[in-house]
């Protein structure tokens, strides 16, 4: 019994560098965010898609801007 | 094979003293943002499981038990595969080991999207995903930012892994409403499309292996360390360099040493505690009459604090000596695992929250950057690789023995007793550490060596 609950639990061990990935963790999340925020889920997936894609589209931005400034400024 | 520590000696064009980049932002925080981008896409990748698990439950007609061989396989590939990675960050450079990981992590991510039954999701996710990861995160990772960072390593340090944490709060939801709207597979898919065509492009662009590769110095330049809050309280130069005591040719000699053995056995405590918390958190709070939902908030609550106490820590750290925060981080953790044998349930709950989630990843930064200023960079990638090493093979061991306790007393007093007294033992341990001695932060400048190689540097030339 104990063997099967530690081998069923060993996904948990994850946690350690991100909890969210508990299940029930996340559907709490999910619950949450649907009650505050009240869209639907294609919305959702299309902010935090647009939130995910901000990120490395926006330094690569700053380092191309950079570059240049690099290359006009003779460096 | 081409030696990453002595590489950037030969042409030592030093820009001293001009901007660190075009914006007057030191080149390095991009290589952390890279870092940061790279390690939310990728720890979210492998660690969003348990999203797809009830979906692979009816898709496969199998039982979690089975689904989870694949999570608990991949969880061990990642951990044995560390020091492999540091070794070859030491070797070729943490941009190559990086690039080339995050791309077959990419693919195998994708091909998770593809997989027709649990055999081959074990195969896939537990062995392919599971070791193209531990290329990514965090030994080569940590390597890198060590060999941009001095004076700010535990920062930098602290700063890209924080992006598992927000990979975890972001992507984790993010997949599991892709489920909702389409199905598994799309969300696999897509979280591989943004590896392979953002998170790998952003790194091939950004990263470069060394400050030297770009003419710079860690930390932008030596100017720096004329600065009130340098340890040393000793100026650099652009003629002076500083030399980490404890650094060899090879890295089984740094075992010869008191402070990795203290690094590593503390480290593996840290591995002990968070692993047998992961996995039996719920079930200990069931036992306290606690629903499972209030339990998952606290771990939400958890991961929060985690977040903002690894970022306090790593920058505080760059500003005191790392071994007293280290300390504190395994004695505040130490009291978090009393409070949850002596504390009422819902008391013991929150505490462990708070106290548990303040110090829950602050070691990674703190024994990443101790490591970094006691044995210097040559062996850097696969001395982080062994302490990441250990920290997995102790988690796992602590998880089946708190099982094992859990079976045969039916309370998890006893082992929650065991971390608590091993976590004192590891803030002594960690007190102990004779950083003054040994640490590169408090040694005095010397001048650089004319035509030797000196094993390590801290601000000149080599860029180590």
């Amino acid at each position: 019994m104990w063997f099967m609950n530690t081998v069923t639990s060993l996904p948990a061990l994850l946690l350690h560098h991100s909890e969210s990935v508990d299940p029930t963790l996340v559907e709490w999340i999910k619950d949450e965010i649907d009650a505050i925020f009240g869209v639907s889920p294609t919305t959702i997936v299309v902010v935090l898609g647009a939130v995910t894609l901000a990120f490395p589209i926006g330094l690569m931005v700053l380092a191309l801007r950079r570059a240049r400034k690099m290359r006009g400024g003779g460096s | 094979m081409e030696d990453q520590s002595g590489s950037s000696l030969e042409s030592p064009e030093i820009k001293t003293g001009e901007p660190e980049s075009g914006d007057g932002i030191f080149y390095g925080w991009y290589i952390i943002a890279a870092m940061f981008f790279a390690t939310f896409i990728g720890v979210a990748t492998r660690h969003g499981f348990g999203v797809f698990v009830p979906e692979w439950e009816k898709d496969f007609g199998t039982n979690v038990g089975l689904i989870s061989v694949a999570g608990g396989i991949g969880w061990a590939v990642n951990g044995l595969l560390q020091p492999v990675f540091g070794r070859l960050t030491d070797q070729y450079g943490g941009r190559r080991v990086m690039i080339i990981s995050l791309t077959a992590l990419g693919f195998s991510t994708i091909a998770v999207g593809l997989v027709p039954n649990v055999y081959v999701l074990i195969a896939i996710y537990g062995f392919v995903l599971s070791s193209t990861s531990a290329g990514v995160f965090p030994t080569p990772m940590a390597s890198m930012a060590s060999r941009w960072f001095q004076r700010r390593r535990g920062t930098a340090i602290s700063l890209f892994t924080a992006g598992g944490s927000f990979g975890g709060m972001l992507m984790v939801p993010f997949a599991a409403y892709l489920v909702v709207i389409s199905d598994w597979r799309m969300a696999w898919f897509v979280m591989g499309g943004i590896t392979l065509f953002l998170a790998v492009p952003l790194l091939w662009a950004i990263v470069r292996d060394d400050p030297s590769d770009l003419g710079l110095e860690p930390d932008g330049g030596p100017e720096e360390y004329a600065e009130d809050d340098e340890p040393s309280g000793e100026v650099l130069t652009p003629t002076t360099i500083k030399v980490a005591p404890l650094e060899t040719h090879t890295w089984s000699d740094s075992f010869r040493s008191a402070p990795m053995w203290q690094l590593s056995l503390t480290f593996a405590t840290c591995g002990v505690t968070t692993a047998m918390i992961s996995v039996h958190f719920v079930r200990w709070a069931e036992t306290e009459g606690i629903s499972a939902g209030t339990a998952a908030l606290a771990f939400g609550v958890l991961s929060f604090v985690n977040f903002v106490g690894l970022v306090s820590a790593g920058w505080i750290s760059d500003h005191m000596p790392r071994k007293y925060l280290l300390a504190t981080v395994y004695f505040v953790r130490a009291l978090a695992f009393l409070g949850l044998i002596f504390l009422p349930g819902q008391w013991a709950l929150w505490t462990f929250a708070v106290l548990g989630g303040a110090s829950w990843l602050a070691t990674l930064p703190l024994t990443s950057g101790l490591t970094a200023d006691v044995y210097g960079l040559r062996n850097i990638g696969m001395l982080n690789g062994l302490a990441q090493m250990s920290h997995q093979i102790a988690g796992g061991t602590a998880v089946v023995v708190t099982g094992v306790v859990f079976a045969v007393w039916d309370t998890y007093n006893p082992t929650f007793a065991v971390g608590a007294v091993l976590l004192v033992a590891a803030g002594i341990t960690s007190m102990a550490i004779r950083e003054h001695k040994y640490s590169i932060r408090y040694q005095t400048p010397v001048p650089v060596p004319p035509a030797a190689t000196p094993l390590s540097v801290g601000a000149t030339s080599d860029g180590d």
